[in-house]
């Protein structure tokens, strides 16, 4: 769902984020936002976030590191090792 | 000052493992690091580790987007093996474990002695501040 609003520009080009957008994204003054134009005719605001804040699991179904494996991985970018 | 810290190759695996199974040291290091409170050094050897571990479980795209969020990340920083860390060993005289050694110079090219692993070489060889789990 897409919510508009309007608001006036104040003379140095500040707007503000409506309190109620801010709780949901969680934005605080913590927080940085990307401007993005488009086409020259839209812009775009998105919260600024951590590439590892994205939340999608990459490695899920992959157990973490054995001992073994850990020894094996060395061994195979050092084999004379050991 | 912003602390700094070299990780190795299983806290790079956690990075982007299910949040509840990671260790609670890895979920508070995942919060510094996403706040902006301490960056984190990959040895490029870890990162040949982790490559290594994916590649056999048929899981190299999911490596390569990890990779891309890494090089994405200002207090992420890839480091290059590279003749800095050479001129480091040469001075180095604790062990010539060749992989151990090479991320040990990694701390030292960064100026940390903080390591996140369970490897205890790095504490007992190397004298490194050793965060393990």
């Amino acid at each position: 769902m897409t919510k508009k609003i309007t608001q006036k520009v104040s003379s140095n080009g500040r707007i503000v984020i409506p309190k109620e957008w801010r709780d949901k994204l969680a934005i605080d003054d913590k927080n940085e936002v990307e401007l993005e134009l488009k086409d020259d005719k839209t812009i775009l605001v998105k919260k600024k976030i951590h590439p590892l804040e994205i939340e999608d699991d990459l490695f899920k179904g992959v157990t973490p590191f054995t001992e073994k494996e850990l020894e094996e991985a060395k061994n195979s970018l050092f084999s004379d090792e050991k | 000052m912003v602390e700094k810290a070299i990780i190795d190759a299983q806290v790079l695996f956690y990075f982007h493992y299910e949040y509840e199974k990671i260790p609670l040291i890895l979920q508070q290091l995942k919060k510094k690091v996403i706040n902006g409170e301490i960056t984190v050094i990959l040895p490029i050897i870890a990162i040949a580790e982790l490559l290594w571990k994916m590649r056999r479980a048929g899981k190299t795209s999911a490596f390569k987007e990890a990779l891309n969020r890494w090089q994405n990340s200002e207090n992420i920083i890839i480091d290059d093996f590279n003749l800095e860390i050479i001129n480091l060993m040469i001075k180095n005289t604790e062990s010539h474990e060749l992989h151990d050694e090479i991320i040990a110079m990694t701390c030292k090219k960064y100026n940390t002695n903080i390591i996140y692993s369970t490897d205890k070489k790095f504490e007992e060889i190397f004298k490194l501040q050793l965060r393990s789990w």
